[in-house]
């Protein structure tokens, strides 16, 4: 099996090279060390450069901030999305610089399933949250795709199935309610 | 200035990237002995398509197969290059490998969105083929073959054989080169002071992939390293392009590989290189940043995904000798030392093999074939075997995946009592040993999910988002058990309790 013969290399160019190591701009004296060494100060110097640019050095334990209109559980997101859906039926009426009550309801969407995670709803109630919340996702997004002047007038058209999704996320927060009570 | 502290802290740091690689440099050590004794030059060559359309794709499939990492890649690189194999081949191959396997694959697909995991394998082969047909393109003819080591003996002689390519690596450049690696990461950690990249990688932030791609060259990851710090990017809603960037040259890359290519292909052809690869890289990072992103994710404001390539402890810590040797101690599992005894008697051996001058009688003694033919062995040609070890290798590492990732009834055996540590010292504002356990339960957790799919059973919604809730909540007591805050430890560790009270009813079905 050995061959000791240069062997054939890249099949269709049938070219054979004996062994060469030489063939750049590396000085044929240059051991490992020295190519390590240059290479490590080359490029640590400018990644050093660019990190020193763009790191910040702490100052302190990074921290988690919950938003100020994050609810506390499911049963006061469900609340809330309900004074939310009161809230845009009746018109616009927040003031300038406060928190879009679209983005509002948005985020608490996003966060409805996590939400009922952290609670002791049974797998079957957390579904029908995970698909409630998910459809008004949907819902949710197109209405953030038309201009916000209209987004209102947009909504009170689909008024009737956001009532009827927040009925049966009402539904879900008074069993993990009742259940929370027994217990 | 260096301090005592930035000093141990960066000898920490070396001693932790070596006693994480050496498992997969014990893997690469031996696959370049049997590429070397059992395959031979021309069954290597063959492995990897030499010669026709597919050795791309070929060397991404077996770099994908191989459980080496960006370290242990180098014997088995600088073996491909003796055998011939092109240069484009070569650098796919030790590109692909250290970013995936098949227990690597696995962890990321549980842990972080299943089309993100295989969008970055995608884009991995977007990699190596723009590069490896870059590269065979602009400089043709710079594969050279080595004149073939001559034939062992069947028998034991050729396992043998094996041994002493592995050995002799050890004892040769390839530990140069990776200790070169290793240097890297000190040096990194030595101008990172600790935590300096918690807010390097936020979604919102234009420079994070590209900033990413400056610093992950010399820092180093293992594949299951590098899922891991994926999963947390992506729980943390930091940028996804950057997570990219960081799996490519962080886990694929290091100043060792780049030193060995600067030596054998030349300063020019590797820079040329290198910048195509950065190009394709930070291309692809831009690429996927915005569509990857994950749907429902708050944006936490920062990360810890990258704590391990800074400083461990600041500028002014005290004990920090002390510190440094606990971390290694407590954060080392057994197979690493196991791993690490291993690679120190073969660099030994192939020490005293080299000193000795006793080679060329060593090698007449194993190319020398017994006295009698065997009476009831059949004598296997040496590339069947090679390719049977190859298998073995591959095969041992999905089997791996069965033994990393233990049945879930033995996964919340460990919980259990995890769990309590965690929540008794918490209490009982017990730091240290809080802050030991509770990675150890957020590896745990994430463990489970991935045991339960290698068992075919499919992990719910619902149990997903409770293993969410408990991930989330350890994080929080975390924060809590940094700052020392004992009344919100103790509520933390309440949260915490209860979280994986309903995570244990979640999972009754598959664990009762």
């Amino acid at each position: 099996m050995s061959n000791r013969t240069p062997l054939p290399i890249e099949g269709k160019r049938n070219r054979t090279r004996t062994r060469s190591f030489r063939e750049s701009a590396v000085s044929p004296r240059l051991g490992v060390a020295a190519v390590t060494s240059r290479l490590c100060g080359g490029l640590l110097s400018a990644v050093l450069l660019v990190a020193g640019c763009h790191a910040t050095a702490p100052s302190g334990p990074a921290e988690h901030h919950a938003p100020s209109h994050q609810p506390a559980d499911l049963p006061a997101a469900v609340t809330r999305l309900g004074e939310l859906h009161q809230e845009i039926v009746a018109g616009p009426s927040r003031p300038a610089g406060a928190l879009d009550v679209f983005v509002e309801q948005g985020d608490i969407l996003r966060w409805l399933p996590g939400l009922a995670a952290d609670s002791d709803l049974a797998e079957e109630p957390w579904n029908r949250v995970a698909d409630t919340s998910n459809a008004l996702a949907v819902l949710h997004a197109g209405l953030l795709a038309t201009p916000p002047d209209r987004r209102n007038a947009a909504y009170r058209t689909q008024a009737a199935r956001w009532q009827q999704a927040l009925d049966e996320l009402t539904q879900v927060a008074e069993l993990l309610q009742k259940s929370e009570d027994r217990s | 200035m260096i301090t005592e502290a930035v000093w141990w802290g960066a000898v920490l740091r070396f001693l932790q990237a070596l006693l994480q690689a050496t498992p997969t440099i014990v893997v690469g050590v031996f696959v370049a002995g049997i590429f070397a004794r059992l395959l031979g030059h021309a069954g290597t060559r063959r492995l990897f398509g030499q010669g026709t359309r597919r050795a791309l794709l070929q060397a991404w499939l077996v770099g994908m197969l191989l459980p080496v990492c960006s370290l242990g890649v180098i014997p088995v690189v600088r073996q491909l290059r003796k055998a011939g194999v092109s240069g484009g081949a070569i650098l796919a191959f030790g590109l692909t490998a250290p970013l995936f396997n098949p227990i690597s694959v696995l962890y990321g697909l549980t842990l972080s969105e299943p089309v993100a995991i295989l969008t970055f394998c995608f884009c991995s082969l977007i990699i190596v083929t723009v590069v490896g047909l870059a590269w065979d393109r602009l400089f043709p003819g710079t594969a050279v073959a080595e004149p073939e080591p001559p034939a062992v003996a069947y028998g034991l002689r050729r396992m043998l054989a094996v041994a002493v390519t592995a050995a002799r690596e050890l004892a040769g450049p390839a530990t140069a080169y990776i200790l070169a690696g290793l240097a890297g990461v000190a040096v990194l950690s030595v101008f990172l002071p600790a935590g300096c990249l918690q807010q390097a990688a936020e979604y919102h932030d234009p420079w994070a992939p590209l900033f990413m791609a400056a610093i992950a060259v010399p820092a180093y990851a293992t594949p299951m390293t590098a899922m891991v710090q994926l999963a947390s990017m992506f729980q943390h809603g930091n940028s996804v392009g950057a997570a990219f960037a960081l799996l490519a040259l962080g886990a694929g890359a290091n100043l060792g590989l780049i030193a060995w290519m600067m030596r054998g292909y030349g300063v020019r052809r590797t820079l040329v290189w290198f910048a195509i690869l950065w190009a394709v890289v930070v291309g692809l990072a831009y690429g996927v940043d915005k569509p990857l992103y994950p749907q429902g994710v708050d944006p936490a404001g920062h990360t810890h995904a990258f704590d391990g390539y800074c400083a461990p402890f600041h500028a002014d810590e005290d004990h920090a000798v002390r510190k440094a040797w606990e971390i290694l101690v407590d954060k080392t599992g057994p197979h690493e030392w196991q791993a690490l005894m291993l690679v120190g008697l073969l660099a030994l051996g192939g020490l005293i093999l080299k000193r000795s001058g006793r080679q060329e009688r060593l090698e007449t003694w194993l190319a020398r074939q017994p006295a009698s033919p065997p009476r009831y062995d059949i004598v296997l040609p040496a590339p069947v075997l090679g390719g049977a070890a190859l298998a073995i290798v591959v095969g041992l590492s999905v089997f791996g995946c069965y033994v990393y990732y233990p049945p879930p009834s033995e996964v919340f055996e460990e919980t259990r009592i995890v769990n309590t540590e965690v929540v008794a010292s918490a209490n009982s504002r017990d730091w240290d040993t809080a802050a030991y356990w509770i990675p150890v339960q957020k590896d745990w957790i994430r463990k489970l999910q991935v045991s339960m799919l290698l068992r075919g059973h499919p992990v719910s919604r619902y149990q997903r988002a409770k293993a969410a809730v408990l991930l989330e909540r350890l994080e929080l007591l975390e924060h809590e058990i940094e700052a020392r805050r004992d009344e919100e430890a103790r509520d933390r560790a309440r949260a915490v309790q209860q979280a994986y009270r309903r995570l244990r009813t979640a999972y009754r079905s598959v664990a009762p």
